[in-house]
């Protein structure tokens, strides 16, 4: 019985010592507000020692070092304008960021502020997620600055629910090295002036040499899965004269499967199978080592070339040009924006720092320091570069030929199933008609609940 | 015909060895090479694992990365790794002990429950998960770390194996010499049971050294995070930049590789005299 | 013998005092978070918004006649009749090449356990540069033997060996160890009899070797059942399920059904259809493997 008692104690000292060394662990790292206590405590607003009210505004947004030191110096601005709010930015890896918000959002103890992007605004606002911004909009969210089509982008049965950060478009980005080589005339730089799908299957296959594995073209970020991928293969449709879904977003038979839809589905199908000068593998870095001729591409990747690979020089080695065209002339739109959780206890507070961050002068701000395409048409106008190449071609795209992507709270299944649809044809070179059929099943599925 | 026997088991012995060497080596290598020269090397030649042109500067931009402090992240994961292994050691080999030595009615059926716990797959119950954590005040404390992960069953289903081989005469014995159970577990069991602990040890280590997921959801201060939550980082929409991941890769594998080698020779080496005679 | 029934209340109470804190453990962090999810897979249940409908057992007979859920069940299956086999002969293979201690077997042994040790998460990012179609250090190695090249990444037929062969690689050499352990467990006086007798090696394999290392063959099979039809991370990493799904095993089905479609009923309900499944696969290992070691 005594030893029994002795292994009680020994279990006790145990127990204890689990709570004892994580307790250590909480003090250890600063003892910040935020910690143990959850949602209630970590987002509500405390009493300071002393003078005031103190408010801490939790923000969440996925890592990208340029955006995050942008934004950590805009916080230290809104801070010293604004001494009673403190804004914690937390950074999360970007493949894993959505399952970490949601996860979050199930528990309530969501952050005030979270970075969303475009496309699955419709489903956070359906299901209550985000709180609508039209009365913080109307009192000085000066609403009328934002491009229309980004502001469509960002509205939900006529609610707005998130301020956007910036817009984004994509251009053809061609390496000149390899056009020179092969004798192709060079696309023009004018926005309206893009090359036909002929064009630039013709250039690439004079580019195309797998036997030295030089590649003609990956025209929409490789096969893979992940919305960066379905927005960059979109535009094939909406090019085409297809569209995904209904004007209302009800419906998908007869608009996905659509002929004109049809007609792209093929085209890109055949850049793999037919023409083989798609590449289903593409290996790492391919474009800019001079490895792939054409590539799409956004604003945001001119930066990135300049410091991942110096020696590969804009206007050098390698250029933009408008997105291709087909009976249309589109682009895709829309892009990562800031919104309020419902999980707030003080959304006037969030909202100074979204306004703060994207506002006219926070606007601004933000595009001479990330060069992401501007979502307000007052930062177009403020800026020079962004009348001149290669910026304008981007500008005027977002202006004259922007498409944004289908508002519906379904848009999570639909991008799945666009994915899947464009991989089974580059891929495995499915029947078209087929391929389709199985979209439009699993499209039309989601569909049916919001109806 | 036995010289060919012969040939033959070292060719294959040596074959597997190099398999299994062939990725960790190109990996070390590979965090030594400036960024043009790691996907140029294509035919079998000697650059192909070895660096031209050796560099630091992975490592320098590794560590120089004041907003990633990975000397930060690689603290917190050894305290939440060492928390949980010496926890899991405890916890998990009393249970072994129970299921693989006592007599106790249900004992089965109490086995055959725990083992359901190895079906489910954890992505399933994390949210759930999470609610509980959440209800008791964890997020974004290690306790969410480490309390939860402190009993394995796949552990306990480890060092059951092991455990039986301790014969119960020798349990049955102590008991007559007037030792608790207590005390036949402390002084009889585990001190004969050495490279089976090491080896659960070893596994617990490096099941919270990998964690991603989790601590990716319940740690929100990034001073708190964990090392390969920090990694994947390196890995973002716009590029990847993949002579920093080989190296922090390396980095993270390293000094488990030199753990482990220091380790082995008390199992790896010794787990082969733990058989029968217990 | 017989214990005295005071000696065996005491072991029994002893008993449960060993196995409280385990089982305290998993009733709050296995089984607990397992019934609330039993609960959401009767639900419609969106991931961002608590506030679920009851929904009986639509979700469940919804996936019965889901394509993509059975494909990704196949996927797995596959995967594992795979793997099991191939990866305990290989571990079962090496530890017999290697269990008689030496300098030269330890030193193998060691080399065989370093895939063991890096993280998986690093396996899976090594593997998917390894096997790059055009860049890849494997690619690079046929064609010096004038093979392949070997597409892992991009063929849909062969992505999933492509998945194996890192699983294999990464986790052959535990088990290894724990055959090397189960092996030298026999005692050698049973082989030195049947030489006695004049059996051959295979004889001496099939009637000792095998029959004696049945508790580490049911606890090796056991495990790699459970693992490979739970793969997950190597299908997230590597392939992200792809080329055209044919990589997205049941597991990485119900993450993106759960996280990614934010269906979390639909998703948890996926899960305890695995779940029943692969518990009645070890249920009838375990009967078929029957040792007389009891647990």
């Amino acid at each position: 019985m005594l030893r029994l008692r002795k292994m009680m104690i020994v279990l006790l000292i145990a127990c204890f010592g689990i709570a004892l060394l994580s307790a250590c662990s909480t003090k250890g790292s600063g003892g910040e507000n935020a910690g143990a206590g959850g949602a209630s405590q970590g987002t509500s607003a405390e009493p300071n020692k002393g003078d005031g009210k103190k408010v801490e505004i939790r923000y969440w947004r996925h890592d990208f070092a340029p955006e995050v030191q942008a934004l950590q110096k805009m916080i230290q601005s809104f801070e010293a304008a604004n001494p009673n709010i403190t804004v914690k930015m937390e950074v999360i890896p970007y493949g894993d960021y959505e399952t970490k918000i949601r996860t979050a959002l199930a528990a309530g103890n969501a952050p005030d502020v979270i970075g969303l992007d475009g496309p699955t605004l419709a489903a956070y606002a359906h299901q209550g997620a985000v709180i609508p911004l039209d009365a913080y909009f109307e009192a000085d969210g000066n609403k009328e600055d934002i491009a229309a089509p980004v502001l469509a982008s960002l509205t939900y049965k006529d609610q707005i629910y998130a301020a956007p950060l910036n817009d984004a478009s994509i251009g053809m980005f061609y390496n000149k090295k390899l056009f020179e080589k092969n004798d192709i005339e060079l696309p023009s730089k004018d926005p309206n002036q893009a090359w036909t799908w002929e064009q630039v299957l013709q250039a690439a296959q004079k580019i195309n040499d797998p036997a030295n594995k030089v590649y003609g073209i990956d025209p929409g970020w490789g096969l893979g899965e992940g919305e960066g991928s379905t927005f960059v293969k979109l535009p094939f449709i909406w090019q085409a004269g297809g569209e995904i879904l209904s004007p209302d977003g009800n419906e998908v038979k007869g608009y996905l499967d659509s002929p004109e839809s049809k007609r792209a589905l093929s085209f890109f199908s055949s850049l793999y199978n037919e023409y083989k000068v798609a590449p289903k593998e593409i290996p790492p870095e391919a474009f800019e080592t001079g490895k792939l001729g054409i590539v799409v591409n956004g604003p945001w990747a001119i930066s990135g070339f300049a410091t991942s690979h110096p020696d590969f020089k804009l206007g050098e080695d390698w250029d933009i040009a408008p997105l291709w065209k087909d009976a249309k002339q589109v682009t895709p739109n829309g892009s990562w924006n800031m919104a309020i959780t419902k999980d707030s206890k003080q959304p006037d507070a969030a909202w100074k720092f979204v306004n703060w961050v994207t506002g006219i002068e926070g606007a601004k701000f933000w595009y001479q320091e990330t060069k992401n395409l501007p979502a307000r048409l007052s930062t177009a106008s403020a800026i020079p570069e962004l009348t001149e190449y290669p910026m304008n071609i981007f500008v005027e795209q977002s202006s004259k030929f922007a498409h944004p992507r289908p508002v519906t709270p379904a848009y999570p299944v639909i991008t799945t199933a666009i994915s899947k649809l464009f991989a089974d044809l580059g891929v495995s070179g499915r029947n078209v008609d087929e391929a389709v059929a199985e979209a439009v099943t699993a499209i039309d599925k989601a569909l049916e609940k919001y109806r | 015909m036995e010289r060919i026997g012969h040939l033959l088991k070292w060719i294959v012995m040596i074959a597997v060895a190099l398999i299994s060497l062939l990725p960790i080596f190109w990996m070390v290598m590979g965090a030594f090479r400036p960024r043009q020269e790691l996907f140029q090397y294509v035919s079998l030649e000697w650059h192909l694992f070895i660096p031209v042109e050796w560099t630091l500067q992975n490592f320098i931009d590794l560590f120089s990365d004041s907003s990633k402090p990975l000397g930060r992240f690689i603290n917190n994961t050894l305290l939440v790794a060492v928390s949980v292994t010496l926890l899991s050691l405890l916890f998990n080999s009393m249970a072994a002990f129970a299921f693989s030595k006592l007599r106790f009615r249900g004992r089965g059926v109490v086995f055959a429950v725990f083992l359901s716990a190895l079906v489910i797959p954890g992505e399933v119950t994390m949210v759930p998960t999470y609610l509980l954590v959440h209800a008791f005040g964890w997020i974004d404390s290690f306790r969410a770390l480490i309390v939860p992960a402190a009993v394995s069953v796949f552990s306990i289903f480890l060092l059951v194996q092991f455990f039986a081989d301790v014969p119960r005469e020798l349990l049955e014995a102590g008991k007559i010499d007037g030792a608790s159970w207590p005390g036949i577990y402390a002084k009889i069991v585990l001190p004969s049971m050495v490279p089976a602990l090491i080896t659960m040890g070893l596994i617990t280590f490096l099941g919270q050294w990998d964690a991603y997921l989790w601590p990716l959801i319940v740690i929100n201060d990034e001073s708190k995070q964990m090392l390969q939550v920090a990694i994947a980082t390196f890995t973002n929409l716009q590029a990847t930049e993949w002579g920093k991941i080989l190296a922090a890769d390396t980095v993270a594998s390293v000094p488990i590789l030199i753990l482990f080698l220091f380790l082995q020779k008390y199992y790896v080496q010794s787990i082969v005299n733990s058989g029968i005679k217990g | 013998m017989k214990m005295n029934s005071a000696f065996g209340k005491q072991e029994e109470r002893a008993a449960w005092l060993f196995v409280l804190p385990a089982a305290i453990s998993l009733a709050l962090f296995t089984f607990y978070p397992m019934l609330n999810a039993l609960t959401i897979s009767f639900k419609e249940y969106s991931l961002i918004n608590p506030e679920a409908v009851f929904v009986g057992l639509a979700n469940y007979s919804g996936l019965l006649s889901d394509p993509k859920f059975i494909n990704s069940l196949l996927h797995s299956f596959h995967f594992a009749l795979v793997v099991i086999p191939v990866q305990t002969a290989l571990a079962l293979g090496l530890a017999l090449l290697i269990y008689r201690s030496s300098w030269v077997t330890g030193l193998f042994r060691t080399i065989y356990f370093m895939p063991v040790v890096i993280a998986i998460g690093v396996a899976s990012t090594l593997f998917k540069l390894i096997y790059n179609q055009d860049y890849g250090l494997l690619n690079s190695l046929l064609g010096f033997f004038g093979a392949g090249p070997v597409s892992f990444l991009s063929d849909p037929n062969l992505a999933l060996y492509g998945i194996m062969l890192l699983g294999v690689w990464k986790s052959a050499g535990f088990f290894m160890i724990i055959f090397v352990a189960g092996l030298n467990g026999i005692p050698n006086d049973l082989y030195e009899a049947a030489e006695v007798d004049g059996a051959t090696r295979a004889q001496k394999f099939v009637k000792i070797t095998l029959p004696l290392l049945r508790r580490t063959l049911t606890f090796v099979i056991i495990i790699t059942t459970m693992d490979a039809l739970k793969i997950f991370v190597p299908v997230a990493l590597v392939t992200g399920g792809g080329p055209a799904d044919s990589t997205t095993t049941a597991v990485y089905y119900i993450y993106k059904i759960a996280f990614q479609q934010m269906e979390m009923g639909y998703g948890t309900a996926a899960a305890f259809i695995l779940f029943v499944i692969v518990m009645c696969i070890s249920i009838v290992q375990l009967r078929l493997l029957r040792t007389d070691v009891e647990y």
